[in-house]
C-alpha cells in the first residue's frame, strides 16, 4: 500500500512539473496582460512539434555520437525557443494589441480563433513528418487525435531510484527526475526575473495597477509584449524538455487539460512562479491518486470543479487587490456584439425573406431527397443558436460550455423515448408525447442552466469565460461517463398524438414552425420592457442597476429561457436524428454555436439564423465543396475538409477584430477612473488587479493519460501481478 | 421645508483606505445641494453608498423617512432616487430612446412572459411610455430627432443630457448629478445649469450635484458641503463656504486652486 502511494506520488510529481512548466507562463503573461491567452497552449503544442522534428530529421535511425547529441539538443532547445517567442509575440500582436483597452473577453474570444488556426497548423505540420501515429491524447475536446511522432531515446532509461539501491520504491527514472529539474529551475528562474530585474517589475507593476504603471513611466505596451515574449521562451523550454523527456509527445493543444494549468495557477497565487509550481506537483499528485483510486476518468471532473469552486469563491478576482468594492456583481465586460445596421433597421424585410426560404426551401429539394434532412439539421442548429443567443447577445453572459445544454435536452429525450431504456417501462407506458418529451427536455434543460448560469453569472468576464469552459467540459464527462461513451441509439421519430412523425418533410415543417416561433419570440421579447432591461444589463450590469434592473431576476430568466431552447434543440435533434452521444456536449458544438451567435452580429434573432446559416453553408457545403474539387492535387492523406479549423477559427477571429471598435470603449465606463493618460488603456481599476493568469491551455491532459497510463502499466506490471496490491 | 435625505455618520473603507469617514448629510425637499472637494475626496464613493452600488462600511442613511442602508441599487431606485454617472455610461449600444425606456423601468410593468403574449394592457403602456420618453428627450433639450440613434453615437455633451433624461424618466424624487459639466466648455456648462435648474423647477425634483467647477456650484446651489479626503470639512451658503480657509486649503493642496478662485 505504501509502495503505491509513493509510486503514485512519484509518477504524479512528474507530471506535476509538465503542468508547472506551462502554469509559470501562464502566470507571467496573465499578470502582465490581465486576461486569458487562450492560444497558449498551442505555442507549446507547436514548439514541441519544432523540437521533434529537427531532433527526428538529425537524429533518427543514426548512430549518434555523444557530441552529435549534444550539438543537435542544442540546436533544436534553441530553435525551439527563438520559436516558441516569435509565435508568442505574434499572438500577442494578433489576439491581444487590438483589442487594448476594450472588452477584456475580446482577447479571450480572439485567441480561442488563433487557437483553432493554429490547431490546424499542428495537423498539418505533424502531417508532413515522415511517419507519424496517433496519441491517446486528446486536448481540445471533441477535435480528432493528433498524429504525433516520436524523437530518438535521447536520455538514458536509467531508474534513478534503482541506482540509489531504494527498491522497494516503485520506478522513477531519470526523465522523470529532468522534468521536475528543469520545472524547478524554471520557477526559481522566473521568481528572480519578477523580483529583481526591470522588466519583471514593469509586469508586477502592470499586474498590479496599468494604469499607476503607466503614471510612473512604465511602457505598458512593452511590458506586454515582453511578458509574452517570456512566455514563448518558457513554452519553449518546457515543450524541448518535455518532448526530449517523454519521446512521443503529442502536437496538439488543449483547452481542457491547459484548464489543468490554469488551476494550477490559479490555486498557486496569480503571478507567483513558485506559487505556480507548488500547486502544480499538487495537482499532479492529486491527479494520479484519484487517477488510480477512481478512475482516469473523474480526475478532470474534479480538476475542473475545483477550478470553478476556486473562481466561485473569488469572483471578481484572487488577490487581495482584486476585492475592492463590495458592488452587488461586478464583471460586465461583454462580448460586444454589433447589431449591424441591416439588422437593426431592416429585420422585418429580412425576416420576410428567411420565411419564403423557409418554405419554398421542401419545393426546391424535392429531386435531391437527401437535402431535407441535412436542412433538419440546419434548423435544429438555428433552435441551439437562438438559445446562445438570449444568453450571449441579449444579456451578455458568455457561455462557451453550451453545448452541454443540449446534450442534456437531447438525453432527456433518449432517456424517454429510447428502446433500450427498461427503467421507464414501470411508469411510462409506451412512447410519450413528443410535446411532453419537449417540454421535459426544455425544462429540465432551463433548470440545469440556471444552477449553471447564477453558480458563475457574478464572476468577471475572464473567470466566467474559463468557468462556462470548465463546467461544460464536466458536462460532457459526466455524461460520458453515466451513459456510456457509445451513446444512445434507436430513438424513435417524435410522435404526436400517437402519430409518429417520420418524414423528413413532415419533421421539417414542424422544425420550420419551431424556428419560427421562437425568432418571433425573440423579436418580441427584444422590443419590449424586458428586452430593454437584459440589454441594459448587457451594455453596463452596474448601470442598469442604477436604473431599478433586478439583475439577478432578469439573468435567471435569461438563462431559464436561453437554457431551455437549447435543451429543446437537444430534444429535437435527439428523436430526428434517432441518436445521441456525449459529443453533443464536446466543445466544437459550444464554440460553434458561439461563432453563429456571434457572426451574425449576436443580439438579435434575425443575427443569429444569420449566423447559424453562414457558418453551416461554410462548415457543410462550401468546404466540401471546394474540398472535393482540389482534393487530388493535395498529397495523399490530407484532406482540404480538414481546413475547417483554420477556415473556422480565422472566421471566429476575423469577426471579433471586425467588432474592435465597438469593443473598445465599453470598459471605459468605470465609475472611478482615475484620469487616463493617454487613453491607451481604460481599465477599471478598482474591479480587478490582477492576476488575470494567462490562461493557456496547454498540453496538461497529456499529464492525466500520461498518468493513467503509467499508473496503471507500473501497477499491472509491479503490483498486480506480485498480488500484493490493492 | 421636508427632509428628503439624511446620511448618518456614513463611514466607507477600502481595507485600508477610507473613502468616506463619518459623514452627515441632509438635504431638503426641492433644494438644489452641491458637493464638492478635490479629486479623490470621496465624492462619487458617497453617491455610490446612497444608491446602492456600495454597502456603508458605517452608518445608516434615510430617504424618505426610512432606512436605505444596504438595499439592492435597484431598490432604491424604486424608491425614487435617480443617478448620473461621472463617466458617462448610457447604455452605448441602445438607441436615445430605448436608454430612456430604460430609465422608465420601474415605472413599467410587462413581465417577461407579457413581452411574449402582448397583452392590450402592456401594448398600451408601452405606447405611453414611449410618449413619455420622447418627452423626456424633448425636456433636456436633446429632441426627438436623435431617438433612433445609438447612444454611442451622439456627441459628447448629447450623452450627458441623454444621462439626464434617462434619470430623469424614472420619475424620481432626489437626482444625483455627478459632475455634470466635466470636459464641457463655459457655453455648455451655462445650458447645462439652466437645465438643472429647469428640472428642479419644473419637474420638482430635487437635486444633489457633485461638481468641480466652482463658478456652476456657486451660481446654482443653495447650499453647499465641501468633503476632503472622505470627511466634511465644511457646509454652508456658496459664498461663505468660499471664503472658509480649510476649504481653500483642501483645494491648494491638491493643486486644484485655479479653478476654485
Ligand atoms: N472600489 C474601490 N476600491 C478601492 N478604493 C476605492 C474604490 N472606490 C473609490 N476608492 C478610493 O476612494 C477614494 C475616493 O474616490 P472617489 O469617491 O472616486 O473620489 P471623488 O469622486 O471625490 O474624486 C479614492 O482614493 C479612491 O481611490
Ligand atoms: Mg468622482
Amino acid at each position: 500500500m505504501n509502495d503505491i502511494v509513493a509510486t503514485l506520488g512519484l509518477i504524479g510529481l512528474s507530471n506535476g512539473s509538465v503542468i508547472a512548466l506551462n502554469a509559470i507562463a501562464l502566470t507571467l503573461i496573465y499578470a502582465a496582460a490581465r486576461t486569458l491567452n487562450l492560444a497558449h497552449g498551442d505555442v507549446f503544442a507547436l514548439c514541441s512539434v519544432m523540437t521533434m522534428t529537427i531532433l527526428r530529421a538529425a537524429l533518427w535511425d543514426v548512430v549518434a555520437t555523444p557530441l552529435d547529441l549534444v550539438v543537435w539538443c542544442a540546436i533544436a532547445g534553441l530553435a525551439t525557443v527563438v520559436f516558441g517567442m516569435l509565435l508568442s509575440a505574434l499572438i500577442e500582436a494578433l489576439g491581444f494589441r487590438p483589442f487594448r483597452g476594450g472588452s477584456r473577453l475580446a482577447p479571450i474570444i480572439a485567441t480561442l480563433g488563433l487557437s483553432f488556426a493554429l490547431y490546424q497548423v499542428s495537423l498539418i505540420w505533424a502531417h508532413a513528418l515522415p511517419t507519424y501515429s496517433t496519441g491517446d491524447h486528446r486536448s481540445v475536446p471533441g477535435l480528432p487525435e493528433v498524429p504525433i511522432v516520436g524523437v530518438p531515446a535521447i536520455l538514458p532509461a536509467i531508474d534513478v531510484l534503482h541506482a540509489l539501491g531504494i527498491n522497494s520504491v516503485g520506478s522513477f527514472q531519470l526523465r522523470d527526475l529532468v522534468l521536475i529539474g528543469v520545472a524547478v529551475l524554471v520557477a526559481l528562474a522566473a521568481q528572480v526575473m519578477l523580483k529583481r530585474t526591470r522588466i519583471g517589475r514593469a509586469i508586477r507593476a502592470c499586474a498590479q495597477d496599468p494604469i499607476a504603471a503607466q503614471m510612473v513611466g512604465v511602457n505598458h505596451n512593452g511590458t506586454i509584449r515582453a511578458a509574452f515574449a517570456i512566455g514563448g521562451l518558457l513554452a519553449g523550454i518546457g515543450a524541448f524538455t518535455f518532448t526530449v523527456a517523454k519521446e512521443m509527445p503529442v502536437g496538439s493543444h488543449g483547452a481542457e487539460s491547459g484548464l489543468m494549468a490554469f488551476t494550477a495557477a490559479i490555486l498557486g497565487g496569480i503571478g507567483n512562479p513558485i506559487g505556480a509550481l507548488l500547486a502544480s506537483l499538487l495537482l499532479g499528485v492529486f491527479s494520479a491518486m484519484t487517477t488510480y483510486f477512481l478512475d482516469a476518468h473523474w480526475t478532470p471532473v474534479f480538476i475542473y470543479l475545483l477550478l470553478v469552486g476556486l473562481l466561485m469563491w473569488r469572483p471578481t478576482g484572487l488577490t487581495a487587490e482584486d476585492r475592492g468594492g463590495d458592488l452587488n456583481s461586478i464583471s460586465n465586460e461583454i462580448v460586444v456584439l454589433d447589431r449591424r445596421s441591416l439588422l437593426r433597421r431592416q429585420p422585418k424585410l429580412l425576416l420576410l425573406v428567411l420565411l419564403v426560404a423557409l418554405i419554398a426551401f421542401p419545393a426546391l429539394a424535392e429531386a435531391e431527397p437527401y437535402r431535407l434532412p441535412v436542412a433538419n439539421s440546419f434548423l435544429i442548429w438555428i433552435i441551439l443558436t437562438l438559445g446562445l443567443t438570449i444568453v450571449v447577445g441579449m444579456s451578455g453572459v458568455l457561455d462557451i460550455g453550451f453545448a452541454a445544454n443540449f446534450a442534456l435536452g437531447g438525453y432527456v429525450s433518449a432517456y424517454l423515448t429510447a428502446p433500450a431504456m427498461a427503467w421507464r417501462a414501470g411508469f411510462l407506458p409506451g412512447i410519450p408525447d413528443a410535446v411532453f418529451v419537449m417540454a421535459l427536455a426544455a425544462l429540465i434543460t432551463g433548470v440545469v442552466g440556471v444552477i449553471r448560469g447564477l453558480a458563475t453569472s457574478r464572476m468577471r468576464a475572464d473567470y466566467l469565460a474559463i468557468s462556462t469552459l470548465a463546467l461544460g467540459l464536466v458536462g460532457h464527462d459526466l455524461i460520458k461517463y453515466l451513459s456510456g461513451v457509445g451513446g444512445i441509439s434507436a430513438i424513435p421519430a417524435p410522435r404526436v398524438l400517437g402519430q409518429p412523425i417520420a418524414s423528413p418533410l413532415a419533421q421539417y415543417a414542424i422544425l420550420g414552425v419551431i424556428v419560427t416561433v421562437i425568432v418571433l419570440a425573440a423579436i418580441r421579447l427584444q422590443n419590449s420592457r424586458a428586452g430593454r432591461a437584459l440589454a441594459a444589463i448587457r451594455e453596463d450590469e452596474h448601470a442598469a442597476a442604477a436604473f431599478g434592473v433586478n439583475i439577478v431576476t432578469y439573468k435567471t430568466a435569461a438563462f431559464f429561457i436561453g437554457s431551455a431552447i437549447a435543451g429543446l434543440a437537444g430534444g429535437l435533434y435527439a428523436s430526428v436524428t434517432s441518436y445521441v452521444d456525449p459529443e453533443l456536449a464536446g466543445f466544437h458544438i459550444s464554440v460553434m454555436a458561439l461563432a453563429m451567435a456571434c457572426i451574425g452580429g449576436a443580439g438579435s434573432a434575425a443575427g443569429a439564423v444569420i449566423g447559424a446559416l453562414a457558418i453551416l453553408l461554410i462548415d457543410r457545403v462550401a468546404i466540401p465543396t471546394v474540398g472535393r474539387l482540389v482534393e487530388n492535387s493535395l498529397y495523399a492523406g490530407f484532406s482540404i475538409r480538414e481546413l475547417n479549423y483554420l477556415v473556422f477559427g480565422m472566421a471566429l477571429y476575423l469577426s471579433l477584430l471586425s467588432w474592435r471598435r465597438q469593443a473598445s470603449g465599453v470598459e471605459g465606463k468605470a465609475d472611478h477612473e482615475p484620469w487616463d493618460p493617454d487613453q491607451m488603456l481604460t481599465v477599471r481599476w478598482w474591479t480587478g488587479l490582477p492576476g488575470r493568469l494567462a490562461g493557456a491551455f496547454n498540453h496538461l491532459g497529456l499529464s492525466l493519460a500520461h498518468a493513467g497510463h503509467r499508473t496503471r502499466a507500473f501497477l499491472d506490471r509491479n503490483v498486480f501481478d506480485e498480488g500484493d496490491g490493492a | 421645508m421636508t427632509l428628503l435625505l439624511k446620511a448618518d455618520r456614513v463611514t466607507k473603507k477600502f481595507g485600508g483606505l477610507t473613502a468616506v469617514n463619518r459623514v452627515d448629510f441632509e438635504i431638503e425637499k426641492g433644494m438644489i445641494a452641491g458637493l464638492i472637494g478635490p479629486n479623490g475626496a470621496g465624492k462619487t464613493t458617497f453617491f455610490n453608498n446612497i444608491t446602492g452600488l456600495y454597502t456603508p462600511t458605517e452608518g445608516q442613511i434615510y430617504f424618505d423617512g426610512q432606512v436605505i442602508t444596504g438595499l439592492k441599487p435597484h431598490l432604491i431606485q424604486k424608491r425614487g432616487i435617480s443617478r448620473t454617472f461621472q463617466n458617462i455610461r448610457l447604455f452605448g449600444q441602445l438607441s436615445a430612446l430605448e436608454n430612456v425606456l430604460v430609465g422608465e423601468h420601474v415605472r413599467l410593468h410587462g413581465s417577461i412572459l407579457e413581452a411574449f403574449f402582448r397583452p392590450p394592457r402592456v401594448m398600451a403602456e408601452e405606447k405611453m411610455a414611449r410618449e413619455r420618453a420622447l418627452d423626456v428627450l424633448d425636456f433636456v433639450g436633446l429632441g426627438r430627432k436623435i431617438a433612433d440613434q445609438a447612444a454611442r453615437n451622439l456627441p459628447y455633451g448629447s450623452q450627458r443630457r441623454l444621462e439626464i433624461a434617462r434619470a430623469l424618466a424614472s420619475d424620481p424624487k432626489l437626482l444625483l448629478l455627478d459632475e455634470p459639466t466635466a470636459g464641457m466648455n463655459p457655453q455648455e456648462k451655462r445650458e447645462l445649469t439652466d437645465l438643472v435648474r429647469h428640472v428642479r423647477d419644473n419637474m420638482g425634483v430635487t437635486v444633489l450635484l457633485i461638481e468641480h467647477d466652482m463658478k456652476v456650484v456657486m451660481g446654482i446651489s443653495d447650499r453647499v458641503t465641501v468633503l476632503d479626503h472622505g470627511e466634511k470639512i465644511a457646509e454652508g451658503l456658496p459664498q461663505v463656504v468660499q471664503k472658509n480657509p480649510q476649504v481653500i486649503e483642501a483645494y491648494l493642496g491638491t493643486g486644484a486652486a485655479a479653478e476654485g478662485a
